[in-house]
């Protein structure tokens, strides 16, 4: 694996390519631009960078499926979080307000288009028809690692909206919709992972690394999707939830008193300060 | 908050009250709830006698008290009652239905009729498991309740008995889907003021993530069941090798609900245990937050597990791998809750009432099954116990120590404000003892017999074996057992007519429904109550959640307010559920009989009730149910949250059919395969449906607006329409026959036919749905108001429709590329 060139150009159009258009739209629009806004937008491209770079080389160059199927994992679940986290909402309304372009989003919004679209591109994208042609063509993968990224902003969206013109779900209802994210990703996982011979052509064939068979390779690699994006899964669904208890807490009579002192359930020193 | 003491207002009669009949057409959630527990607990002494039968059998070794055939239908129908007759009904049918709408408000369930329709056909289903006793060729089902394929094939199990137990079940998973339906959309929608999702008691939690794991897990076993019926009656070979299908196809549709089963029946139960400790810890329940977090966390991991019940089935090391990973992280949430109740007893001022005997049983119990549940997590050890009495201690522990001590001490809970007289608490206590005794006897042996080899589900073992002991220690113990239970039935019996009269509140508990009499109004609530706090009736006691004051609680009950009460409209009772019920009973018979006219004379009473009860239109609270419903539920209307519901249950039945065709598409093809699929014809039906659905949008546009001329043409049209795609489906299939591609051509044409079939059928529903509209709207009675209606079928239309574009993407475009 030594030697082998890990930032290829496309990673680097690519991140260029929005790294430009963030900073035109920051100066254009002239708003206030926190600084961690500008972080979080540097992790997104930091992770952009490293999935379209070292894992795609080593994924699809190297033929390892396991690391390939981490690269779809960053694309989906990783980089259009962070990307939505990174960009402030006036750098995003003029765009999704626009005439033009408001009814498509408003279309988006909707959990439900939002969720049939992404398990559409999700589970479509996952077909070796189109997975092997991604696979032998560079301009293809790009094609089809793009649309990775567009379907995981689709699917984040309703979740994670920073626009309050295009309100996010209530808590109860995104937790019902991760539940219904993990439907997707069973329906790749599972057959990839369950498969009696190697699902796709671009690894049945050539050598290894890491001594592993193709067929070892696809098991890990659908492994990887069941119980990572599963537990990912799991952990949004956590974060979530006990943000909701913080806001349902919020108006329970006594919301005021400092949040530590309700931890403690039996004490010896009634009056320690906490 | 009321510091007034009010009286209790005398003048409202108990929902008990009123002539017989009136049990028979009963829409009331309360009498409703009595008739399943009822039904339930007679069923309890069929499956406990059966119990009995087995434990006689193997008392000694190689008995003849029961011929192997006999003991095979026993155990069956033991496992099969106490599962599908007893704990379900008990947890959902009764205790549910009885303290839901109490506990958050609400004067009934959502659906009430639903409500009715789904106890009698639970009461018509599980006739009909039994039913094979009255024939010659019958006898009871004999397969075990897992019903492994292909030992249910035609086959190997011929008789009539396996097809009673196939409709039987099917006409059971009916009635729970419509109960999970009703309570999903009453606990969404119907809460009192106030009642935010977080204030609900922990009990309503735990029903409304049970409800979810219903909706979405019955549609598998519906589906291997009607691939079941297939092979027997049409025969397909959905589950024979011979034809290249294999019988694991089963175990996976089977444990793909069969497990999130096992948490439908716990996670009430961890309800109940929820309400009944800090009621009497008089203390708030420990952890609120997480014990909500860790129900939703086991119904997220339930869908996981299944593989963890086919170790044995040979899936290979990577399955086995990943299911026993996914079933170890199950016991986080599970321990989350052990140690919050045991947190909530901690530090409590105690009362020791059998209720709560029971709950503090339940922990240790329960906690028994859990760990050695555990055990079988680990694939190395599963595979020496699997098929060992091993598995059946651990079971037992779990759904008898856990769920049956968890309805026990709810019984003694809940008893005095179902019937408005205490229960006897020494005799109580006494149960409670035999019970511990009884149970732990007879099952904790059944640890070391699986682990010395004993195998379950055989009739009979050797005198050499070395487990005679404990068989007969078992056998004496589980007669201490029905001891027990004897005990609880002469208990209750005495309670009805002698029992000590109930207070409202005699446990001084914490939830709404000790805030009324006991036994309560038909009506439940005077005026609605307003909810400002967890633990609401203690808070309105009490002032506070937290607090332990002593000052006297306020005594219970509502104000009276007769004006408010002269207002209250409760819903007209019918005959139309009964009725029905009965017709699916027929139609359920003359499959199995084979006799068309039974079959169709059912189908008639069906289709006849169905449309009575459409346009019977409920007088209940169309102006209540929408104040509520805006207050609490977040606004959704009651009806569109349920079809809501239901679709998503439909969903789920058509992945598993679709799932199903991807698996066998390409296996033993006999006949021709997808290359006789006609795109054209298809992609022409494809496109009158997309185009009906546009007209359905455009008659709902109209109705809103309205517009009564346009309302007609638009919903004729998309009738028409509708049709066009079921005659081009006719012609279509006809047009296959003729190429050679038959219902039992091969594995590939019979999943299309199957799921092109009930896609069709799907159609046809929705075009009589659309058709009653129609004729509403000519008879004027499809108004501006009630664009709803036509809302609703739209909604269902527009998924027919988008479930028509996968299959037409996955089942005609995608195999025709790959073909070509």
């Amino acid at each position: 694996m030594t030697g082998a060139v890990y930032i290829t150009p496309g990673a680097a159009i690519v991140v260029a390519a929005l790294v430009f258009v963030y900073a035109w739209g920051a100066r254009r629009l002239g708003g206030k631009l926190a600084r961690e806004r500008k972080i979080l937008f540097g992790w997104a491209m930091g992770a952009l960078l490293v999935a379209l770079g070292p894992m795609d080389v080593i994924g699809v160059g190297q033929r390892l499926f396991f690391v390939h199927m981490m690269e779809h994992f960053m694309l989906t679940m990783v980089v259009p979080p962070l990307l939505i986290l990174g960009t402030p909402d006036w750098m995003l309304r003029p765009w999704v307000l626009s005439r033009p372009l408001r009814p498509f989003f408003n279309l988006l919004n909707k959990p439900l288009v939002a969720f049939l679209l992404f398990t559409a591109l999700f589970v479509g994208g996952h077909d070796p028809l189109f997975l092997d042609a991604a696979c032998h063509n560079g301009l293809v993968r790009i094609a089809l690692h793009l649309m990775f990224i567009v379907a995981g902003l689709v699917m984040w969206w309703p979740i994670m909206s920073p626009l309050p013109e295009f309100p996010r779900l209530a808590y109860p209802y995104q937790i019902f919709y991760v539940f219904l994210l993990l439907i997707p990703m069973t329906a790749v996982a599972a057959p990839i992972t369950l498969a009696h011979a190697v699902l796709y052509t671009w690894y049945a064939h050539g050598p290894h690394p890491l001594g592993l068979t193709p067929m070892e390779d696809q098991v890990a690699g659908g492994l990887f999707m069941w119980i990572g994006n599963g537990l990912f899964l799991m952990c949004v669904f956590s974060g979530i939830f006990f943000r909701w208890i913080q806001q349902e807490d919020g108006n329970l009579p006594g919301a005021g008193t400092p949040r530590r002192a309700q931890l403690r359930v039996v004490t010896t020193q009634p009056h320690a300060r906490v | 908050m009321a510091a007034q003491p009010k009286p209790i207002p005398a003048e409202y009669p108990s929902y008990l009250k009123g002539d017989p009949i009136g049990w028979l057409n009963t829409i009331d959630h309360k009498r409703v709830a009595v008739l399943y527990g009822v039904s339930a607990l007679l069923f309890m002494v069929l499956g406990g006698i059966e119990a009995l039968l087995i434990r006689i059998q193997l008392f000694e070794p190689n008995n003849k008290f029961l011929s192997a055939h006999a003991y095979n239908q026993v155990f069956t129908m033991h496992g099969t009652t106490m599962i599908f007759l007893v704990v379900m009904p008990l947890l959902l049918g009764a205790a549910a239905n009885f303290i839901v709408p109490l506990q958050i408000g609400a004067r009934d369930v959502a659906f009430p009729r639903i409500n009715a329709l789904s106890f009698w056909i639970f009461l018509s289903g599980a006739a009909f498991l039994h039913m094979g006793w009255f024939w010659h060729h019958g006898g009871l089902p004999d397969a075990g309740w897992f019903g492994y394929a292909n030992l249910t094939e035609r086959q190997y199990t011929p008789g009539m008995a396996i097809d009673f137990w196939d409709i039987g079940l099917l006409i059971l998973g009916i009635s729970t889907v419509l109960t999970g339906l009703n309570f999903f959309t009453t606990i969404v929608t119907m809460r009192a003021p106030g009642m935010t999702y977080m204030r609900m008691p922990m009990f309503v939690w735990s029903i409304l993530i049970t409800s979810i794991l219903i909706l979405l897990a019955f549609p598998p076993l519906t589906v291997g069941l009607i691939f079941l019926f297939m092979d027997r009656f049409f025969g397909t070979h959905y589950y024979q090798a011979v034809a290249g299908a294999t019988p694991i196809l089963w175990q996976h549709l089977f444990w793909l609900f069969g497990h999130p089963e096992v948490y439908i029946m716990a996670l009430p139960a961890f309800g109940m245990i929820s309400e009944l400790l800090p009621t009497f810890s008089r203390k708030p329940l420990f952890g609120y937050p997480m014990m909500v977090y860790s129900v939703i966390l086991i119904a997220f991991l339930s869908y996981g597990v299944w593989g963890h019940h086919m170790f044995a089935t040979g899936m290979g090391p990577v399955a086995d791998a990943t299911f026993a990973i996914t079933s170890m992280l199950i016991a986080i949430p599970t321990g989350i809750k052990i140690f919050s109740w045991i947190a909530t007893v901690w530090g409590g001022s105690l009362r020791m009432t059998t209720a709560f005997y029971f709950a503090l049983g339940f922990i240790i119990e329960f906690t028994i099954g859990g760990l050695s549940g555990i055990m079988h997590a680990s694939v190395p050890i599963d595979l020496q116990q699997t098929d060992s009495y091993f598995v059946v201690a651990h079971f037992h522990y779990v759904l008898f120590g856990g769920v049956m001590f968890a309805i026990l001490g709810s019984f003694y809970y809940w008893w005095p404000k179902v019937t408005g007289r205490m229960l006897n608490e020494k005799l109580g206590k006494l149960q409670f003892w035999l019970t511990v005794i009884g149970f732990n006897g007879t099952f904790f042996p059944m640890h070391f017999l699986g682990t010395w080899g004993m195998p379950r589900r055989i009739y009979t073992y050797g005198a050499g074996m070395g487990w005679t002991f404990w068989n007969q220690f078992e056998t004496v113990s589980a007669f201490i057992l029905g001891l027990a239970f004897l005990i609880m039935f002469i208990n209750l019996l005495t309670s009805l007519f002698n029992g000590e009269i109930a207070p409202a509140d005699p446990w001084d508990g914490r939830t709404l429904e000790w805030s009324m009499p006991s036994p309560p109004p038909a009506f439940n609530f005077v005026t609605i109550p307003e909810v400002h706090a967890r633990d609401a009736f203690w808070a309105r006691k009490y002032g506070s959640t937290g607090s332990r004051a002593s000052q006297a609680p306020a005594v219970a009950g509502d104000p009276p307010n007769t004006e408010a009460a002269e207002h209250i409209h409760m819903p007209e009772p019918s005959f139309f559920p009964i009725v029905l019920a009965g017709g699916l009973l027929l139609c359920g018979l003359g499959m199995v009989v084979a006799w068309w006219r039974l079959i169709m004379a059912g189908g008639a009473i069906i289709f006849l009730s169905i449309i009575g009860m459409a346009f019977q239109y409920p007088t209940f609270g169309q102006k209540t149910h929408e104040t509520e419903a805006a207050s609490g539920g977040g606004g959704e209307d009651l009806r569109k949250v349920g079809v809501w519901a239901f679709i998503g249950s439909e969903s789920v039945f058509f992945a598993t059919l679709i799932a199903t065709f991807m698996v066998y598409k390409s296996r033993n093809l006999g006949g021709p395969g997808a290359n006789v699929l006609e795109i054209p014809l298809t992609s022409f039906s494809t496109f009158i449906l997309l185009m009906s659905s546009l007209l359905m949008v455009l008659a709902l546009a109209a109705t809103q607006r309205g517009d009564r001329v346009w309302q007609r043409v638009w919903l004729c049209g998309t009738v028409i329409f509708g049709l066009i795609f079921l005659g081009d489906q006719a012609y279509e299939f006809t047009s296959l026959y003729g190429h050679g591609l038959g219902f039992t051509t091969d594995l590939f044409s019979q999943c299309f036919f199957t799921l092109v079939g009930f896609h069709g059928a799907h159609v046809a529903i929705g075009v009589i749905w659309l058709s009653v509209l129609l004729v509403a709207s000519f008879m004027d009675r499809l108004p501006k108001s009630r664009a709803l209606s036509v809302e609703l079928a739209g909604l269902y239309w527009h998924f027919v429709d988008i479930v028509w574009v996968v299959i037409f993407t996955l089942v005609y475009l995608m195999q025709k590329v790959k073909g070509a």
